[in-house]
């Protein structure tokens, strides 16, 4: 392979999206490849979901003109205020807390809940101890929202 | 169009069924319906990933039938017959969870049966933040993200669907039966083989993504290790000879598929009776350690999966989580 092969790879590899090429023939063999390839390993394509946009008609109307608003189990299960017991909890008391946040899990027959907060302020009571059972729709806080 | 991995799992089937004569670039090429040059693309890939994959610009190429067949997405997808489960794989040599890796690609909206599998975890999780033993290179683990149209009090019932789907695999591969322990550990011979943990996201009427998690101890030595030592077993242990993970790995998809599938057209109480059947607590003294304590004798479980226990003043307790210990046989 001379000069002039390596040349004509070259434009040949510039010309594709190729990232490395290796070529051998009976003179022997030679490698090309780009200095700004991207590791394929790093990349995949996730397709997000449409985001889900629920409208919080319901609660609103039941909690009148209170700005201070509940935040409910969605099911019997076990009360955890941290993902393991020597963790940090969640949400303490006077946390700020984001809608969509995780406040708790509540566990089920091995089934970890996360359970999110419906709404966007700060946490004024925690209302069940941490490893108790709880029923579904049983308060477990208060957040007084903003 | 197949994605990059389906292609690089056909090229290797390709290579495969040839045995030790070679295929052309261009059968390659025409078979996939891809370029030459996609397809030499692939063979670099392929070959980066450690598959000894031998060219010959005249005769074409030929996989170097000695090397050991390694464990990764190309081999689990080339020999995958499921259409939900494992159609999407997120596979690491190394991760610090596959749940917590799973989870994350749930909340950015992974498909339902999207699957992570890791060769090895350093932070392979357990209920309540116990660890999982998960060295490298021996067992499965892996984690499959779900998106069932339930609501979340029925989503309970997944957890049996698992322990029976996992208890069915470990038993297609172990002479030995396999328990199982509620509600959802599986045994050989009194020692755990296989651990689930089901994490989940609901909204008050339904389930946003549930992911779970599965740890099976294939060709690990048990004894190597004090978190193991005379608690676990291994299949290949048992059986005196490895398990392949790949072969293992997908009858555990096809299997969770078809129990997944069926459960959601015609309900779960096929899970429930076969879950019984593989359940050896019945009539056996049990201690539950939770927010309370609670011993008796096991009744065994309703129709919601909970466990019962009738207590020695002779009531009878419906218990949903805590740990909990069988008195041996």
């Amino acid at each position: 392979m001379d000069l002039k092969d390596i040349k004509a790879l070259y434009r040949f590899l510039k010309s594709t999206d190729i990232v490395e090429l290796e070529v051998e023939d009976s003179r022997g063999r030679v490698r090309v490849k780009r200095a700004e390839a991207v590791s394929e390993e790093a990349v995949r394509i996730v397709t997000p979901a449409a985001p889900v946009e629920e409208k919080k008609e319901r609660e609103e109307a039941k909690e009148e003109k209170s700005n201070i608003k509940t935040i409910t189990s969605p099911m019997v299960g076990t009360f955890y205020r941290a993902p393991s017991p020597d963790a940090p909890p969640f949400v303490e008391l006077g946390s700020k807390v984001k809608s969509g946040q995780v406040v708790c899990i509540i566990e089920a027959m091995k089934i970890m809940n996360e359970v999110e907060s419906e709404f966007t302020g700060k946490v004024v009571a925690v209302l069940v101890e941490n490893g108790q059972p709880v029923e579904y729709g049983e308060p477990l806080f208060n957040v007084e929202v903003e | 169009m197949m994605d990059r991995t389906s292609q690089e799992a056909e090229i290797i089937r390709l290579l495969r069924a040839n045995g030790e004569g070679h295929v052309s670039g261009q059968t390659i090429s025409r078979t996939l319906g891809i370029s030459r040059t996609a397809v030499w693309k692939h063979i670099v890939s392929l070959r980066n990933a450690g598959y000894l994959i031998e060219g010959s610009p005249r005769k074409g190429y030929v996989l170097a039938d000695r090397h050991p067949v390694p464990f990764n997405s190309v081999e689990i997808t080339s020999a995958l017959d499921t259409d939900l489960i494992g159609r999407e794989i997120f596979f690491y040599e190394s991760i610090d969870s596959t749940n917590t890796k799973a989870m994350e690609l749930a909340r950015s909206g992974a498909a339902d049966g999207t699957v992570v599998v890791a060769d090895g975890q350093c932070k392979g999780r357990g209920r309540l933040g116990r660890g999982w033993y998960s060295p490298p290179g021996v067992n499965l683990y892996t984690s499959i993200i779900l998106r069932p149209a339930i609501p979340p009090e029925r989503a309970q019932a997944m957890t049996l669907l698992s322990a029976v789907a996992v208890a069915e695999t470990v038993g297609r591969f172990s002479p030995v039966r396999p328990h199982v322990k509620w509600p959802n550990d599986v045994l050989i011979a009194s020692r755990k083989v296989a651990g689930i943990l089901t994490e989940m996201s609901s909204e008050t009427d339904r389930v946003n993504f549930m992911v779970v998690g599965i740890g099976v101890n294939l060709n690990m030595d048990p004894e190597s290790s004090d978190e193991t030592r005379r608690v676990a077993a291994s299949i290949g242990k048992e059986n005196g000879r490895d398990v392949e993970r790949t072969n293992f790995a997908c009858t555990l998809y096809s299997v969770f598929e078809r129990w997944y599938k069926t459960s959601l057209k015609e309900g779960f109480k096929p899970v429930y009776e076969a879950w019984k059947g593989y359940f050896d607590g019945v009539g056996r003294e049990v201690r539950i350690k939770g927010f309370t304590n609670t011993e008796g004798i096991c009744l065994g479980i309703d129709g919601e999966g909970a466990l019962l226990v009738r207590r020695p003043s002779g009531d009878i307790e419906r218990i949903i989580s805590g740990d909990v210990s069988f008195s041996t046989l």
